[in-house]
């Protein structure tokens, strides 16, 4: 999956993806050997949650602000196989995508995913958060602890809430638009990132939220 | 100062339709210069005109190169409402007519403006001179079939003449 990144990331593949007028034109052209090993990569909790982490990443990198956002074409690359393999992810990410500093398409994959028919996807679908409070650090797929309060964070339009997992009563209002740091939302423990048993971790939490 | 200072400018056919656009934030440079390489690479005989970032295809035939006109599926309504026909398939087309690129579902994916009619074998073989923006990379002087695959396999021209 690092390669097919660094090869989406890279000045040649926007080059060749930016003779795009349209963004289905767009995501046509970018559709290459990378984009589907990319795929193949998400394919798997841990590639989904690499992907959202990269986002992220990507969208709170410093760039020369009298330019087009040079990772643009490579988060809305992104953005666009997340929703494939995971659309209330890349909802979920979406939001910060949306205000993205000097972007142009992935602002408007964003809205697309944003503004796709909800009520396909499964209603119940969220992820395992954990705040910490009061840095809000925020952590996905990672086991709840004795420092933080486990939140079940619904997506889609249940974004600006987050329900305690111990009774289920507590709502906190929160929103991915509030973090400090938008990165540490997905700031996944090094044990999640790789091997089979981080794989399965992330399977398990994603699964136990559906 | 910024580079792209209004996003959208005022931009409305001879009747009246007002055309959605966005001035897009301008390309970092090294993205440009890779932008041609690689165009210059797969398209040897395209000889680069322009190299801003600001404005596309319909943009440079629309506006004036003032600005990004997204929706290509009413290009045909906006030319129409500007005194343009479609040229029937026998009618050969001339110095000033747009030429509109479509795919093979049959949609507007780019368009350009015929800048010169060969009119030896040669040279009418390889079809009209085309001057066209290839998206966010430059704007290009090209035979109508010499620009990316991407951009629609087949066209047709546009003219206003009578």
């Amino acid at each position: 999956m690092r390669g097919a990144m660094a090869l989406i990331e890279s000045t040649t593949f926007d080059a060749a993806a930016g003779v795009a007028s349209d963004l289905d034109t767009m995501i046509e052209t970018a559709a290459g050997a990378p984009v589907s090993e990319l795929l193949r990569a998400a394919g798997g909790a841990t590639g989904q949650l690499s992907l959202m982490h990269r986002i992220l990443e990507l969208a709170d990198r410093d760039f020369d602000p009298r330019y087009q956002n040079p990772a643009d074409t490579a988060i809305t690359v992104y953005l666009w196989a997340l929703s494939t393999v995971r659309p209330s992810l890349a909802e979920a990410v979406a939001t910060t995508v949306l205000g993205l500093r000097n972007g142009w398409w992935a602002p408007r994959m964003a809205r697309r995913v944003l503004a796709a028919d909800r009520a396909a996807a499964p209603v119940s679908d969220a992820v395992w958060v954990s705040l910490t409070q009061p840095s809000t650090t925020v952590r996905l797929g990672t086991p709840p602890s004795d420092e933080s309060t486990v939140y079940s964070l619904g997506l889609g339009s249940q974004l600006r809430e987050a329900r305690s997992l111990a009774d289920g009563s507590a709502v906190v209002p929160w929103s991915f638009d509030n973090l400090t740091f938008s990165c540490d939302l997905v700031g996944l423990a090094p044990a999640v990132e790789t091997g089979d048993h981080a794989d399965a971790m992330a399977n398990d939490n994603l699964a136990m939220a559906a | 100062m910024p580079i792209w200072l209004a996003r959208e400018v005022p931009v409305y056919t001879v009747a009246g339709t007002r055309i959605p656009n966005e001035r897009p934030p301008q390309k970092p440079p090294v993205a440009m210069r890779e932008a041609h390489r690689l165009m210059r690479e797969q398209h040897p005989q395209a000889e680069l005109r322009s190299n801003g970032s600001t404005y596309n295809c319909a943009g440079l035939v629309l506006a004036f190169r003032r600005t990004w006109v997204e929706d290509l599926t009413n290009v045909p309504r906006y030319l129409a409402e500007d005194g343009y026909r479609r040229l029937r398939p026998d009618e050969p087309s001339c110095r000033g007519d747009v030429v509109l690129y479509k795919s093979d579902a049959g949609n507007v994916v780019h368009l350009g403006i015929v800048l010169e009619v060969p009119s030896d074998p040669l040279g009418a073989a390889a079809g009209p001179l085309v001057m066209s923006k290839w998206g966010f990379n430059g704007e290009y002087i090209h035979r109508v079939r010499d620009k990316p695959a991407i951009l629609g396999a087949n066209f047709e021209f546009w003219t206003e003449r009578v």
